[in-house]
C-alpha cells in the first residue's frame, strides 16, 4: 500500500501519513509537516473514501487472521508502568525560563518484583534502600537517553560509569507509604557498540555521555503492592550525538531533563518502551521476546 | 529499527481539524528501514561543564520546578485525546467495523523515542 504513496519508486523510508480503506486501498498520502497540510491530506482521503465503491471498502481478508505477538503483551499489569517526558532545558539553569520545544515521550516498565525493589527492604519510616544495580542499569541505560529530537541509542551496562538511586521511607501510615528518591548517574559511550546484534546497531561509533541528578517522590500501598503515585525527575548534561537523534556532532552539548510518572490510562498507555527488546539483557526475563 | 535520515515530523496530529478527524480511524505504526550514512567521531572530550545542572543540588523543591518545566502543558497534549491504536491490525478492524477509512501515521523508528 505504502509503495503506492508519496515515496513510490524510491527505496528506503515510507514515513508519512496515509489514508486508506480497510481493504488496503490507498486514498491519500504525504509527509505533511504542517497542520494545514495534514488537514488537506485527510480531506483528500475522505473525499476519495466517499466515492469508493462499497465492495472496495471491506476489510482485507488477511486482516481477519490472528494478531501477531507484540511487545505490548508484556505490559506489567501488576507492576509499575511509567511514562517519560524528556525535554531540552535552559542553559541558564533557571526552571522559570520559557520551555524549549520539542519534548519527547517514552515508557518504562517494571514487574511487581521490580517495583518493590524501588523501596527499602524494611518499610518503617526513616528506612533507606538502594535500587539493585541491575535494575538501576536498566532504568538508566535504556531510558536516560538523549532522544529529545529523535531516536537515541541506549548505553551498555559497561558504559554506566557511576550511579545509584536511593529511597527513603518518609511515612508509613497503616501500610500507605510516602517515599523519596535521590540519586545520580553518569554514562559514557566512547568505543564500539557493546549491546550485540539487534535492531539498534549503529553505522559508526557515536561518542556520547550524559550525567544527571535524580530526585523524586512516590506513594505505595502495601495492601495492593502498587505505587499510587510516582514522580522521578532527572536533570543534567548531555553531550554527543547518535545516528538519528538530531544532534550535530560529538561536541553538541546541553542541558536536558526527564520526568517519570505513572502512565495515564489511554489508548497508547500500553505502548512499549523504545528499547523493550533489550530489557531481557538487563534482567527483565518477564518480558516475552518476539 | 534502523530508520533513514528523514526530516522528522514536527507537527502534532491533534492540531488537525475535528471534522476531518471524526471521519477517520487512527493507526500509529513504526516503520523499519535501512539506515543511512552517519558520521563517526574520534572526539574523546566528554566532560561535563562546571556550570551544568548536574553540578547543582537537586532538592525536592527544585525537582518540582523542573517537573513543571519539563512536562508538556495540556494544550500541547491535545493529540493524546485521539483514540490511536498502537497496532495497525486493530486499527484496520475497527475501521471496517465503523465503516470509516484509516489514518495511518508511519514514523521513523519506534513511535516512542522519536517524535
Amino acid at each position: 500500500m505504502a509503495d503506492g504513496g508519496h515515496y513510490q519508486g524510491s527505496e528506503g523510508t515510507r514515513q508519512g501519513i496515509y489514508v486508506l480503506s480497510p481493504s488496503g486501498r490507498l486514498l491519500a498520502s504525504g509527509n505533511a509537516l504542517r497542520p494545514g497540510e495534514a488537514l488537506a491530506l485527510m480531506d483528500r482521503g475522505l473525499n476519495a473514501w466517499k466515492v469508493l465503491p462499497w465492495a472496495a471498502r471491506e476489510l482485507d481478508p488477511r486482516a481477519r487472521g490472528t494478531q501477531v505477538a507484540r511487545w505490548e503483551d508484556s505490559f506489567p499489569e501488576a507492576g509499575l508502568a511509567l511514562r517519560i517526558t524528556l525535554r531540552e532545558l535552559p542553559a541558564n539553569g533557571d526552571p522559570s525560563s520559557d520551555r524549549r520545544p520539542p519534548a519527547n515521550r517514552n515508557h518504562a516498565w517494571f514487574s511487581r518484583d521490580d517495583a518493590r525493589a524501588f523501596l527499602p527492604e524494611q518499610l518503617a519510616a526513616g528506612e533507606r534502600g538502594t535500587l539493585p544495580h541491575e535494575l538501576f542499569a536498566r532504568l538508566a541505560c535504556l531510558h536516560l537517553v538523549d532522544a529529545v529530537h529523535g531516536q537515541g541509542l541506549p548505553f551498555a551496562p559497561e558504559e554506566l560509569e557511576a550511579g545509584e538511586l536511593s529511597s527513603k521511607i518518609l511515612e508509613n501510615e497503616a501500610g500507605r507509604l510516602r517515599v523519596s528518591f535521590d540519586g545520580f548517574v553518569r554514562m559514557v559511550a566512547k568505543g564500539p557498540w557493546l549491546l550485540g546484534a539487534n535492531d539498534w546497531v549503529p553505522n559508526a561509533e557515536y561518542p556520547r555521555s550524559i550525567a544527571l541528578k535524580l530526585a523524586g517522590t512516590a506513594s505505595y500501598d502495601t495492601a495492593t503492592e502498587r505505587f499510587t503515585s510516582f514522580e522521578l525527575i532527572a536533570v543534567g548534561h548531555r553531550r554527543g550525538r547518535t545516528q538519528f537523534n538530531g544532534r550535530s556532532g560529538p561536541d553538541d552539548a546541553g542541558e536536558m531533563g526527564f520526568v517519570f510518572e505513572l502512565v495515564r490510562e489511554g489508548p497508547s498507555s500500553k505502548v512499549s518502551p523504545s528499547f523493550v527488546d533489550l530489557y531481557r539483557k538487563f534482567g527483565a526475563t518477564w518480558v516475552t521476546d518476539i | 529499527m534502523k530508520p533513514r535520515c528523514e526530516p522528522k515530523l514536527e507537527s502534532r496530529a491533534g492540531s488537525s481539524s475535528r471534522s476531518s478527524l471524526a471521519g477517520l480511524t487512527f493507526g500509529l505504526f513504526a516503520f523499519s528501514a535501512l539506515g543511512c550514512a552517519g558520521v563517526g567521531s574520534t572526539a574523546d572530550e566528554l566532560s561535563v561543564s562546571s556550570e551544568s545542572l548536574v553540578q547543582q543540588e537537586l532538592t525536592e523543591d527544585t525537582a518540582r520546578l523542573w517537573r513543571d518545566h519539563i512536562l508538556a502543558p495540556d494544550e500541547e497534549l491535545e493529540w493524546e485525546k485521539i483514540p490511536w491504536h498502537p497496532s495497525f491490525l486493530t486499527g484496520l478492524r475497527e475501521a471496517a467495523r465503523l465503516e470509516k477509512p484509516v489514518l495511518l501515521w508511519v514514523m521513523n523508528g519506534h513511535p516512542l523515542g522519536c517524535t
